[in-house]
Order: structure tokens, then sequence, then C-alpha cells
């Protein structure tokens, strides 16, 4: 029997390349963060970063804002204390810089895609966040971590964009996931901001129901270009588990909606709900491919339901809107003319006296209205 | 020379300069085991980007770690620990399946590995490719033990940290391992034919 050299055996799989110039930049990513983060006891910032708190809150706020400025480019421990942090918070910017740092040390571009959505959906985390903890989310607020979302989702779009379809067949759904959620809570937040900012969420959430539909149709022409049978039960069970959330996260969105929903969006759910149950059956009799092919067309009829909400309920606050102003308008054109009318019978009361006493009826009492 | 100073230098010796306050020397780590961390990975899940990924996230835990002022005893053991942590919590959260064979042989345009002699590439893609499909038949436990043992060329103390596992233990699971390795390695090989005798 012919005796195999196990260490010689491996010593082909030790000449596996390395990339060099994946290591390089990784190694020059990494000098960067180490010079963010230095060692806790060497640094006179980092020992307490507890202690740095107190301290803000005795600065004036521009002297906190260089202070802040020279950590985040120095390095210091405050990296640790800022990460719960909210918008409007002193260490906020630190946060969003140790992410941004942490982002760029992230090199496949598919872990940069979850990354991005992860992110993205702790913007909002932020409001609501925000919101329990002060009551209410100002315009403000509300402005910059649309703007910030919005960046990310097109950032996170491009990228999914390029990945190779087994890829996007992996990470595709898990991008969509936490899309999902992050529109289950802007709609949380919506309902519970003035109507001025309502248009901000409503054109965010926009976005978010159009990247979403996007990336689920990049994963529907990968999953085309990868008919292995292997996968194709894994796939068609993601699938379906991916849509009945999104399902489940839709109704919960209804739920909030002030407004009664409309024919079409009651329609369009339906309509989802319906292939939803078509593709579990087909799973269930093993036709994995018609299962998948459902529960794609289930996704598409649940996001269109929730696009079709979000036009009703924008509808309703301007005609809303409209409303109050109309009934505004005419209260105040009822308040001048009765305002008219009362100087007009005044001044009618005025002139029968001049006339009664220039006619020498001076004992006539005053008219009475 | 610093370069050839810090070539010579232990592992050990590095983390106590670098927790002296030398933390450039951190890098001089990163060049000196990133690629084992990143072959071992490789080879467990043939994904360049999941490879490519726990070696980043691997150095920055231990450098946490280190800023933190935890102890490291042995850096070999660690890393590897920390990179095998990080590889199960990955594959975790994307439902990966370790590759199994099936997939091995469904996979025919498989790229051939190395770079430059494409004779010397095609020769080393298939011994390697050999190798997995033997190891894929093994038990987990055996593949890692194997994989860190003869790939990476971790001691059987540095393999018991890095597994939580006492050296007995190792010592009998490589013996065990290799036996059906080997075994299945000569399974591999295509049958001598008969000869004839006229």
């Amino acid at each position: 029997m012919k005796h195999f050299d196990i260490q010689k055996s491996f010593n082909a799989a030790k000449k596996a390349p390395v990339n060099n110039e994946w290591q390089a930049l990784g190694r020059a990513k990494l000098v960067r963060y180490v010079a963010m983060q230095p060692i806790k006891s060497l640094s006179g910032v980092a020992e307490s970063p507890h202690m740095t708190f107190p301290l803000f809150l005795k600065l004036k706020p521009m002297f906190a804002l260089i202070l802040i400025a020279a950590v985040v480019l120095g390095g210091g421990g405050t990296v640790a204390a800022s990460q719960n942090d909210l918008p409007g918070d002193a260490l906020y910017k630190v946060k969003i810089a140790s992410e941004n740092i942490t982002e760029a040390l992230t090199f496949s571009p598919g872990s940069k895609a979850e990354r991005k959505a992860e992110v993205a959906a702790k913007r909002v985390n932020e409001l609501v966040a925000l919101k329990k903890r002060d009551g209410t989310v100002s315009a403000e607020a509300v402005t910059a971590a649309s703007d910030r979302y919005e960046v990310l989702l097109a950032s996170i779009d491009s990228i999914t964009d390029k990945l190779k379809p087994n890829q996007k067949l992996v990470i595709n759904p898990r991008v969509i996931a936490l899309i999902t959620g992050s529109v289950h809570e802007w709609e949380q937040i919506r309902s519970s901001t003035p109507t001025s900012t309502r248009e901000i969420v409503d054109q965010v959430v926009t976005t978010a129901l159009n990247t979403e539909l996007t990336i689920s149709e990049q994963e529907n022409d990968a999953a085309k270009q990868e008919p292995s049978l292997i996968g194709l039960k894994h796939r068609a069970e993601n699938k379906i588990n991916e849509v009945t959330r999104k399902v489940a996260s839709v109704k919960a969105n209804f739920l909030l909606a002030s407004t009664s929903t409309t024919s079409s969006t009651s329609a369009k759910m339906a309509t989802a709900e319906a292939l939803l149950a078509d593709a579990q059956v087909k799973f269930a009799t093993g036709t994995y491919a018609e299962a998948f092919t459902l529960a794609k067309q289930a996704q598409r009829a649940a996001i269109e339901a929730t696009q079709a909400l979000h036009r009703t309920k924008h509808d309703v606050d301007v005609r809303k809107e409209k409303g109050d102003e109309q009934r505004l308008n005419t209260n105040v054109s009822s308040t001048t003319a009765a305002e008219a009318n009362r100087k007009d019978v005044e001044k009618r009361k005025a002139e029968i006296e001049v006339n009664l006493r220039a006619n020498g009826k001076t004992n006539i009492a005053p008219i009475q209205d | 020379m610093v370069v050839e100073q810090t070539n010579t230098t232990s592992d050990n010796d590095l983390l106590a300069q670098i927790k002296a306050g030398q933390s450039d020397l951190f890098a001089v780590l990163y060049d000196r085991h990133a690629p084992a961390v990143y072959r071992h990975i490789l080879f467990r899940c043939e994904d360049t980007a999941i490879a490519e990924d726990v070696v980043s996230q691997t150095f920055l835990h231990i450098w946490d770690h280190i800023r933190e002022g935890k102890s490291i005893q042995s850096f070999r053991s660690f890393l590897f620990q920390s990179a095998r942590n990080i590889f199960v919590d990955m594959t975790r959260k994307r439902e990966f399946k370790n590759v199994s064979l099936e997939e091995i042989l469904e996979n025919d345009d498989r790229k051939p590995v190395g770079k430059g002699n494409l004779l010397e590439d095609i020769m080393i893609g298939e011994e390697v490719h050999t190798l997995k499909q033997a190891l894929a038949s093994l038990p987990e436990h055996y593949k890692e033990i194997i994989t860190l043992r003869y790939l990476s060329e971790l001691s059987i103390s540095e393999i018991a940290k890095v597994t939580g596992k006492n050296s007995g233990t190792i010592y009998v699971s490589l013996h065990r391992g290799t036996r059906l390795l080997r075994q299945a390695l000569v399974d591999a090989q295509p049958p001598t034919p008969l000869k004839t005798f006229i």
C-alpha cells in the first residue's frame, strides 16, 4: 500500500498565494486603527473614559468640539464611551468616526454591503431611542439621519450590483432583511413626528423601498445564473422565510398607519399573502424552483403594498393640511365680515341719532341693538 | 537595522515592546502572521472574501485585547483561537456550510492556486484538491486539528490552547485523524491495473 506523507501533501497547500495588495492595504488600515486607539495605560485621556463626560459638561460647547476633534485625530478611549451616544450628544461625532474606520477595515464587498446596511439601521434606531429618551425628535435630527441613511442606501445598491451571483444569493437577502426592519422603524418615527417632518420620512422610505426592490431583483437575476440544484432548496427556504418576515412587517406598518388603507393597498397585500401561501405549499411538495419563483412574486407584491400605503398616507396628510387651511381661511373671512357688519351698524346708528337731534328729537332714547 | 532586529525578535518580545509603547511594532506581527491565518481560513472555507475579513477582524480583536491591558501568553495560540472564533461566528451568521465533497466535485471551473508557472499551478491545484477531498471525509474535529498541525504548523500545546482541549486528547486525535486521512488518500488513488501474464 502506498504510504502518504501527510506533511508533504500539505506543503502544496502552503504555497497558496496571498494577495499582496490586500495585505498592504490591510496593514496600512491596521496601523491607522492602532494610532486611533492607543493602549489605555499609556494614554492619559483614555485612562478613565467615563470621567470625560463630566469634563465635557463643564466645558463651553466650542471648546468641547475642539477636544472632540483632538480625540478623533489623536486617538483615545472615548471611542468606547461614545458608542451609546445619540445625535446631538457630545461624542456622537466620535461614534460616527469610529464606525467609518471599522467600515474601512472591512475588505470584502459583501461584508461591506452588510455593514453599511447595519449602520443604516443604526441611524434609524438612534431616532427611535431619541424619541424614547426625549419624548420627541427634532426636524434637524430626522433630516440628518435621513441624509446619512440615503447615502448609505445608494452605496449598498452599487456594491451589491457588483457582487458575483453566488455572493448575491447570500448577501442580498441579509441586506433586504435589514432594510425591511429599518423601514418599519421609519414608520414608527413618522407616526410620532409633526406633519412638516413627515415629508422627509416619506421620501427616505420611498428610497428604501426602491432600493429593496432593486436588490431583490439583483438576487433574482443571480438565482437564474446559479441553477445548481444543491442550493435550490436552501435558496427557496431562505426566500420564503425572508418574505414571511416582510409580510409581517408590512402588516405591522398597516397597524401603525392612522389612516385606513385603500382598496389597492389591501388588494396588493392579499396578493402577497396568497402567493406566499402557494410558495409554502410548493416547498412542502419539493417543487423548490416554483416555490422560489412564487416567493419572489410575493416579495414584490408586499413591497408594492408598502409603497401604495405610503402614497395613501402622504395624500391624506396633504389633504388634511389643505383642509385645515381652508377652515382657517373661512374663519378669518367670517370674522372680518362680522366686524365689518358691526361697524356698519354702529355707523348707521350714529347717523340716525344725528338726524334725530337735528330734528329736535333729543329725548329719544339711543337706538338699542 | 530596525527591520532586521524585528525579524529575529520573538512574538513575546514584540508584545512586550508593544505594551511598553511601541505600538507600531504591531504591524510586524501582522506581516509575520497574517498570511498563515489567511491560508488556514481559506483552506477551510475556500472563500477569499471570508478569509480576508477573518484576518482583519482577528488582528483588530487582538489589538483591542492588548490595549485593554490583557495578557497573551502564546501569541500564535491566541491568534488562531481568535481567528477560529471569528470564523465560526461569521459563517454561522451567513448560514454557511463548510464546503462539502459534493460541492467540491460540482465545482468544475475552480481556478488553480498560485501564480506564475501554469503547469506548476495546475499540479499544485490538483494536489490540494485531492487533499481537500480526502479531508472532507473526516469528522470536523480531526480536520481542524490536522489543518492546524500540518498547514499552520502549530505545536501540540498550541493546538490544545486553540481548541480548549488537553494535549493528550490532541495527540490521540491527531494520530487517529492522520490514519484516517492516509486511508482516504489511498482510496482516492486510481486502481493499479492488474499485470497480465501471457
